[in-house]
């Protein structure tokens, strides 16, 4: 398959056709418009849905819907409108309907502005919404990654019934690169017993959040906790460069981690021992990786494109075994290749 | 320079129409001319001109865009300052059109100027864009954009690019494509865009402009320096 340039949220629709999703809800907001424009173009060619919603509460819930419906279904947004959807995804979390999510994170808080951020890693991955629950959460950082991981993500949620979320930023949704799209996959391959589909000779599905007995808000609360533990064990996900003889192991995910990677670099040709590791899925964390760096006796700088939120999640991995520094800019700023670069020099 | 002082560039979204009108502005400068460039794109509030102002201001080019205070808006709010460079027959005016028919549709508000001078209309191509791969795609956007501007496409551009992985055969494969659509619309290829370390070997007549990428990402080095840095 040859080439095109692509940007990130027109790479991220189209991975997510091509990944066999048929059903998209959402609404406007700036800088994820492209994906719904994209889907509105591109669903009736492939037999699917795309409706826009008349608010991000009716997106998620349409979502709820046709997820429980057997189908693969999407919905995306930015910061305030991924706000308002949290009470509709607690919901199918709870019920266990598979789903993706797609933030393309802007400044904020409150309304905000239009500039990239990575200050909404909390509520990706603590929850968002009510009640002990979590998203299988992914961070692209190319445009060919947001290709490869819509795809995995609408696999892995599948496999775990379980709602899985991209959270990407708006320079990687607004950036062009080169990109290869994969086969379009089968439909016919995906099969869900557990889905509504009409009784026909079976029996009844039932798909619901509703835990009125306490014994049976219990049993679902063990039952979730136990698959997020099989995810924490299975779905763990990173990249790293250049750390086997470094002394400083940058952390940094999406639009940080390119940045990172640049002032590694620089470091690097100042002769400084510079790695950099990259989580590829923000929930399940790589935990391990960190801890195993760490008692190898690296120090560690974390870069966010926020005043510090993944960092928290840094420090509990690494546990005391070493020492965790942190660069990051407030929601309106960029982080500069010359200021991640000067905070290495400044450390090592 | 002679013929027409406005020209506009129109193209599909992502097309690379900022990029060569940023530097089409440039190399009119470097020429001695007085030049306006004007960021017309309602559509994408990300990558656009009007974030280099500063830069393009150091080097003589008038930069005229959103209206004052609305620069990072998503609003679709041009400034009145507009109408001076296109009243101002002492300028070569340099029109960077947001993408898509959609885009396209800010020209419609300055139709009395284009019905009173001639104009270049030059439609920008990257056939390695979605939805920009065949000639026939590109006649269909070129009716469609000509269309809801309400003028004629006199040119095109040649802008086919990978990125930074463009080879010499992505070139002469996307330059094919660009030829068979012009002959189609029956224009000339007024230019091909070159970003150096590449190479291309123009024809006889042919205009090359060679690029320099200012609409980079924060990890990537910009010509126009590292403008935020400890500010």
């Amino acid at each position: 398959m040859e080439k095109i340039m692509m940007k990130g949220n027109e790479a991220l629709a189209e991975g997510a056709i091509r990944a066999g999703c048929r059903f998209f809800a959402g609404y406007p907001i700036t800088p994820q418009n492209e994906v719904p424009e994209y889907m509105s173009r591109r669903m009736p060619e492939v037999d699917g849905v795309f409706l826009q919603a008349e608010s991000e509460v009716s997106a998620i819930n349409m979502v709820y819907g046709a997820g429980g419906a057997g189908c693969r279904a999407m919905t995306s947004s930015s910061s305030p409108g991924i706000s308002l959807k949290q009470e509709g995804i607690s919901y199918i979390a709870c019920a266990q309907v598979p789903c993706v999510i797609v933030n393309v994170a802007r400044g904020g808080p409150g309304l905000g502005g239009l500039t990239s951020s990575q200050a909404d890693y909390f509520q990706a991955t603590k929850g968002g919404g009510h009640g002990d629950y979590r998203l299988i959460v992914f961070s692209p950082g190319t445009v060919q990654e947001m290709v490869d991981l819509i795809g995995l993500a609408f696999d892995k949620a599948d496999e775990y019934r379980n709602p899985a979320m991209i959270l990407s930023d708006a320079i990687m949704g607004q950036m062009m690169e080169p990109v290869v799209l994969p086969e379009m996959r089968d439909l016919q391959q995906i099969n869900k017993p557990w889905a509504t589909t009409g009784m026909k000779n079976r029996g009844q599905n039932l798909i619901n959040s509703l835990g009125l007995l306490p014994e049976d808000l219990v049993r679902i609360n063990q039952e979730l906790q136990e698959k997020y533990k099989r995810i924490e064990a299975n779905e763990v996900r990173y990249a790293v460069e250049d750390v086997d003889d470094a002394d400083l192991v940058l952390v940094a995910y999406g639009t940080s981690s390119r940045i990172a990677r640049s002032a590694m670099g620089l470091a690097r040709k100042e002769g400084k021992k510079v790695g950099l590791l990259r989580p590829i899925t923000l929930w399940p964390f790589p935990k391990q990786p960190l801890a195993d760096l760490a008692a190898a006796g690296k120090r560690f700088l974390v870069v966010e494109m926020s005043v510090g939120q993944m960092v928290e999640d840094v420090i509990l991995a690494v546990n005391d075994r070493s020492k965790v520094d942190f660069f990051g800019v407030p929601n309106g700023a960029v982080p500069t290749v010359r200021q991640v670069y000067n905070r290495i020099m400044e450390i090592l | 320079m002679h013929g027409p002082r406005l020209n506009i560039l129109i193209g599909a979204f992502g097309s690379g129409k900022t990029e060569v009108a940023i530097n089409y502005a440039l190399q009119l400068k470097r020429r001695g001319e007085k030049v306006g460039l004007v960021d017309l794109d309602i559509v994408n509030p990300f990558f656009r001109s009007r974030e280099l102002k500063a830069f393009l201001r150091s080097k003589g080019v008038q930069l005229v865009s959103a209206q004052d205070g609305l620069e990072a808006a998503d609003l679709p709010a041009l400034s009145p300052r507009i109408f001076a460079f296109l009243q101002n027959t002492a300028y070569q005016v340099v029109l960077d059109v947001g993408g898509d028919p959609v885009g396209a549709r800010a020209l419609g508000r300055f139709e009395e100027y284009f019905s009173q001078e001639p104009y270049n209309l030059w439609l920008v191509i990257n056939p390695y864009r979605p939805g920009c791969s065949t000639p026939e795609e590109l006649y269909e956007l070129a009716r469609r954009l000509e269309e809801t501007s309400k003028l004629q496409i006199n040119g095109v551009i040649d802008n086919t690019n990978l990125g930074n992985e463009t080879t010499a055969e992505i070139r002469t494969t996307g330059a094919r494509i660009v030829d068979e659509a012009a002959r189609l619309l029956t224009v000339p290829v007024v230019m091909r865009t070159v970003a150096p370390p590449q190479t291309w070997s123009a024809a006889a007549g042919e205009a090359i402009l060679s690029l320099e990428l200012f609409m980079t990402a924060p990890w990537e080095t910009s010509p126009a320096g590292e403008v935020s840095e400890d500010e």
